[in-house]
């Protein structure tokens, strides 16, 4: 079934053995009040160009831990090293400066209802430019309407720029997402269950997408999957959590199916 | 086929009551606020007996009322309009400082718990003062007149649209504002992009009510001498000319019933 899916997918060449180190993990911790362990000393690593499928059940920690790697979260202890940043000690601005090189995709894609397509994608670069005029497509400079039409036509959806983010299907609305966190142009791009709320068919184009943008562009990529063959078929790397500890951590052609499945067990 | 009655309904839990008996202490609480609104009526002079009695001086009233004189729609017609004028400038400049004061006064916006605190007071003091209260003040700072009405209408603005506005921003979905935050942006740019177009449905339908408040209200504070329609009415009841009277309650039901056709449908092509 796998081979079959991975005949029919673009060409992904990740170049994987000649690039640097972009995130590391040392003994991450994290408790919330009355419920402890989230994470308990989670380790590990991507090179640059790879992609790191992120698996584990409800509950295993997963989204926290995407979390803490941009300080959404704080961590309770540990470190965390990503695109040459010590995270965990960044104060507000620098933090700010940070994730701007970061792109997070969201299960719920996150987009602002009542504005347009267009103004959702040039929200991508409210970080990285101190343009006044980025919270609205009216309002942002020339330069970005059309790098946001470049981002909207790379996800196939430029002719629906001018349409309400809240009158777009669940698919459209992630690759909408998708075109907003290219337009930060990040160097390190992460996504929490993208397709999670997506139909099969349209989960797995979205993934492909996905997968063959940052390919292109050159972008580390982590995302978090319930989806084990999205997990096998779309990385290179793969990380699997239990219960707040890592319990895989490894090249993803040396895990087989039944091996994930007991991480569910 | 089964029916639904062949299928044997069995189950080992306890299934729970359809009401709860509330604790001790609730039933206390509702019954001393049942002692008390029984015992507001003393307090309120309600009489159905004296408002039976006052029907036949309604009546001539009424009657005195009709027909309309029109002989002074002209000095009529301006009070009005000024009414308005007065309604409109005080609910939009109201409306524009809620706005920045609920950015501050909404707990996932506002810079500091301090500020958050103070704003939230100034909106609360606003609120619970009566208009009225608030006329005779500024009627007794800058004088009598139209600039009196507009400051109250400004003032009781704020204490209606601020707290709305704060809690319109606070019950958004957070998701968006998550969504900005890691792309970099600063809480500014996130109110701005994120919040403010995810809460305008609830913005407009405060403003909207907010502006129809403001018309009912600046009609009443001409009784104090703050400018409007209100005064010609007080002068017209105190001088017994009760057909003028009738034609300027015409003109404020015209007024406030045309601001709120407005409101309607300007809340069906906006929401």
């Amino acid at each position: 079934m796998i081979s079959q899916l991975q005949s029919s997918l673009p060409v992904i060449d990740r170049g994987v053995g000649l690039a640097t180190i972009q995130l590391e993990l040392n003994s991450i911790n994290k408790s919330f009040p009355g419920r402890e362990n989230i994470l308990k000393d989670v380790s590990f690593s991507a090179n640059e160009g790879d992609s790191v499928a992120l698996i584990g059940g409800n509950g295993s920690g997963k989204s926290t831990l995407l979390r803490c790697c941009l300080r959404l979260i704080e961590p309770d202890s540990g470190s965390i090293s990503l695109l040459d940043h010590d995270v965990c000690s960044l104060d507000t601005q620098g933090l700010r400066k940070f994730r701007t090189k970061v792109g997070l995709v969201f299960q719920r894609h996150n987009l602002v209802p009542r504005l347009s397509v267009l103004s959702n994608v040039i929200h991508g670069a409210i970080g990285r430019t101190s343009h006044i005029g980025t919270w609205r497509q009216c309002t942002a400079p020339g330069y970005l309407r059309e790098e946001a039409m470049q981002c909207l036509e790379k996800v196939g959806l430029a002719h629906l720029a001018a349409s309400k983010a809240d009158s777009l299907s669940g698919g459209e609305s992630q690759r909408i997402a998708i075109a907003r966190a290219l337009m930060q142009k990040p160097e390190f791009m992460m996504a929490d269950e993208p397709v999670a709320s997506l139909d099969p068919k349209v989960g797995r184009e979205v993934m492909e997408l996905f997968v063959e943008l940052t390919t292109n562009e050159n972008i580390t990529l982590l995302y978090v999957s319930h989806d084990l063959d999205h997990a096998l078929l779309y990385s290179n790397k793969l990380v699997a959590l239990q219960k707040g500890q890592l319990m895989l951590n490894g090249e993803t052609h040396s895990f087989t199916k039944s091996d994930l499945y007991e991480i569910y067990q | 086929m089964k029916s639904i009655s062949d299928y044997s309904l069995t189950y080992h839990s306890e299934m729970p009551g359809r009401f709860d008996l509330p604790p001790i202490w609730k039933i206390v609480i509702y019954l001393a606020a049942a002692i008390f609104f029984v015992w507001s009526f003393s307090g309120s002079a309600f009489s159905v007996k004296d408002f039976f009695n006052g029907i036949p001086n309604m009546i001539r009233l009424i009657k005195e009322m009709t027909p309309p004189d029109l002989s002074r729609i002209s000095s009529i017609s301006k009070a009005i309009l000024q009414t308005f004028q007065m309604a409109l400038v005080g609910a939009i400049i109201g409306i524009a400082i809620s706005f920045f004061l609920a950015i501050l006064a909404s707990r996932s916006n506002t810079p500091h718990p301090a500020v958050y605190s103070l704003t939230r007071f100034i909106i609360a003091f606003c609120r619970s003062v009566p208009d009225l209260v608030w006329a005779v003040i500024f009627v007794a700072s800058v004088g009598l007149g139209a600039f009196a009405g507009t400051l109250t209408i400004i003032v009781d603005t704020v204490g209606f649209c601020g707290r709305f506005f704060a809690e319109a921003m606070e019950e958004i979905d957070h998701g968006p504002e998550e969504a900005l935050q890691t792309i970099g942006a600063g809480r500014m740019a996130i109110v701005l992009s994120a919040v403010v177009p995810a809460a305008m449905p609830s913005f407009l339908n405060s403003s909207l009510y907010a502006l129809e408040k403001a018309v009912r209200s600046s009609v009443v504070l001409g009784l104090v001498g703050a400018g409007g329609v209100g005064i010609e009415l007080k002068v017209a009841m105190d001088m017994f000319e009760y057909q003028t009277a009738a034609t300027i309650i015409i003109f404020v039901f015209l007024l406030v019933i045309g601001v709120e056709r407005f409101s309607v449908y300007a809340r069906s092509r906006c929401m």
